[in-house]
């Protein structure tokens, strides 16, 4: 078939031709397609052209949008286990988010705060007064519990620690296996939980080395209502969830130093 | 440059045409809509609906640019503001929305389209004023800055061209062939019968036609 020059004239199809429908549907034409045609599949070409950079430049401002959306907190699909490569992507969020949840879900607000997935606003408060982790700008308290239970190896060791013994307390069996689950393999072992939570640091202050007293050590920054050990193993009073009640709800039963029964 | 729309020769020979995509599912022969995401959507849109940024700016890139090329002839001084306008909506939508990527678009257009519908819609009619106006906002990067000049001033004088149709014309023609939607669902985000978009985007096309052919191209 003879190649049609460029410039040819007329040989615009009437409406309704089936060549328009090729066009619409994405379809190269043919080669005996009339020159009008081609030109007309030459703007659609040059529309579907890669994107230039100022078409990509407000990236960065949907993506502030994007985050803001995430921390209003509407409910998350359930269907992450429908994609297990993506749980490594995002294990680091999930860390972060089932933290939260599991901290505000077993410790109440002392342990949320401890682990810095208080709202900001909150969570500064936390820090200022009780050396709580600062605020994070990506933490995110959406309560989405996995049942992964929090990383005891990073700075949700105390909040770990102070929940577990709540737990221990008055808490159900499969409550202390997750908190318990990371505790142990952090501290290397069943028997050792209890050293460990011993050494864990309060955040913003020095550990201390003795673990028949707060397991904390004796942070200045804490008001005057810090318990001296009990062997009974009963917090003082019910954690409330207000900041400036946290030094009540700190353990009482790890001063014992023997090795807990594993659940 | 002239009030005649011109067509740089940096195309590709459309006999050995082979734009890559992953084209949707739509059969051969090699079509000329990308469709960059395809079979993966799925997966990045569970991504983003559980809170990965990664996955939401993959999202984002592949479709910002069309949705912004639609704008820039639907509602051309206020293309911009509506695109952030509908992303901020969408991202709020985003863990309730359930479809494919052909839904995924056709949500992106709806809310668009309602968007410049209550800016109010203005359309130039003038074709050196919107080339130059489009122009201005396409930039091209510098590493092949040659070839991409072309490329940014093809697609700015395909903007303008397909401007100067009809408002009905133009955007059944955009949301088939750029937006990458089929009849049906072109035809519930205008709100006619299928029958009524199938004749007015052949409309568009006849009348395009006519208008190179008759400006003539220059390669």
């Amino acid at each position: 078939m003879p190649i049609f020059p460029w410039s040819a004239r007329g040989d615009v199809p009437p409406v309704g031709d089936p060549a328009f429908d090729a066009l619409l549907a994405g379809n190269l034409l043919s080669e005996d397609t009339a020159g009008g045609l081609r030109l007309v599949a030459e703007v659609i070409a040059a529309l579907n052209a890669p994107p230039v950079t100022s078409e990509l430049a407000a990236e960065a401002s949907a993506l502030r949008a994007f985050r803001a959306a995430g921390r209003s907190g509407e409910p998350a699909r359930s269907g992450l286990r429908r994609h297990p490569v993506l749980i490594s992507l995002l294990s680091a969020r999930l860390a972060a988010a089932a933290a939260a949840a599991a901290a505000v879900a077993l410790g109440g607000a002392a342990a949320a705060a401890y682990v810095g997935a208080l709202p900001a606003p909150a969570q500064k408060l936390a820090h200022d007064i009780i050396g709580a982790p600062s605020a994070h700008p990506t933490a995110q308290p959406t309560p989405s519990a996995t049942g992964v239970g929090p990383d005891a190896t990073g700075p949700a060791a105390f909040g770990l620690c102070t929940a577990f013994a709540h737990l221990k307390a008055h808490g159900s069996a499969a409550e202390q296996a997750v908190a318990f689950r990371n505790l142990a393999t952090a501290a290397g072992g069943a028997a050792k939980v209890t050293a460990f939570c011993a050494k864990v640091a309060h955040p913003g202050t020095t550990p201390s080395a003795e673990p028949t007293t707060h397991p904390t050590g004796k942070p200045s920054a804490l008001p005057s209502q810090v318990p001296t050990g009990r062997p009974s193993g009963k917090p003082t009073t019910h954690p409330t969830g207000k900041p400036s009640t946290l030094p009540s709800q700190v353990p009482t039963s790890l001063p014992s130093g023997k090795p807990t029964a594993t659940p | 440059m002239s009030t005649r729309t011109r067509l740089r020769s940096n195309f590709p020979d459309l006999s050995g045409l082979n734009i890559v995509g992953s084209a949707c599912g739509r059969p051969e022969p090699v079509p000329i809509l990308p469709c960059v995401i395809g079979e993966e959507f799925a997966a990045l849109l569970a991504a983003a609906q559980d809170g990965s940024e990664a996955a939401f700016a993959v999202l984002w890139r592949d479709v910002n640019p069309v949705l912004l090329r639609y704008l820039r002839v639907t509602a051309p001084a206020a293309a911009e503001d509506i695109a952030a306008e509908t992303w901020v909506q969408v991202v709020r939508g985003l863990r309730g929305f359930r479809g494919d990527e052909q839904a995924w678009r056709a949500w992106l257009f709806t809310a668009a389209r309602r968007r410049a519908a209550d800016e109010g819609r203005r359309r130039s009619r003038h074709p050196v004023a919107s080339l130059a106006e489009v122009r201005g906002a396409l930039e091209p990067r510098t590493e092949d800055a040659a070839g991409l000049a072309m490329e940014s001033l093809a697609t700015a004088a395909a903007i303008a061209v397909v401007s100067e149709l009809p408002t009905l014309q133009a955007e059944v023609i955009l949301l088939r062939v750029l937006a990458g939607l089929d009849t049906e669902a072109v035809a519930r985000i205008v709100g006619r019968s299928q029958g009524a978009v199938r004749v007015a985007a052949h409309r568009g096309l006849r009348r395009l036609a006519q208008t190179l052919d008759r400006t003539g191209v220059t390669l």
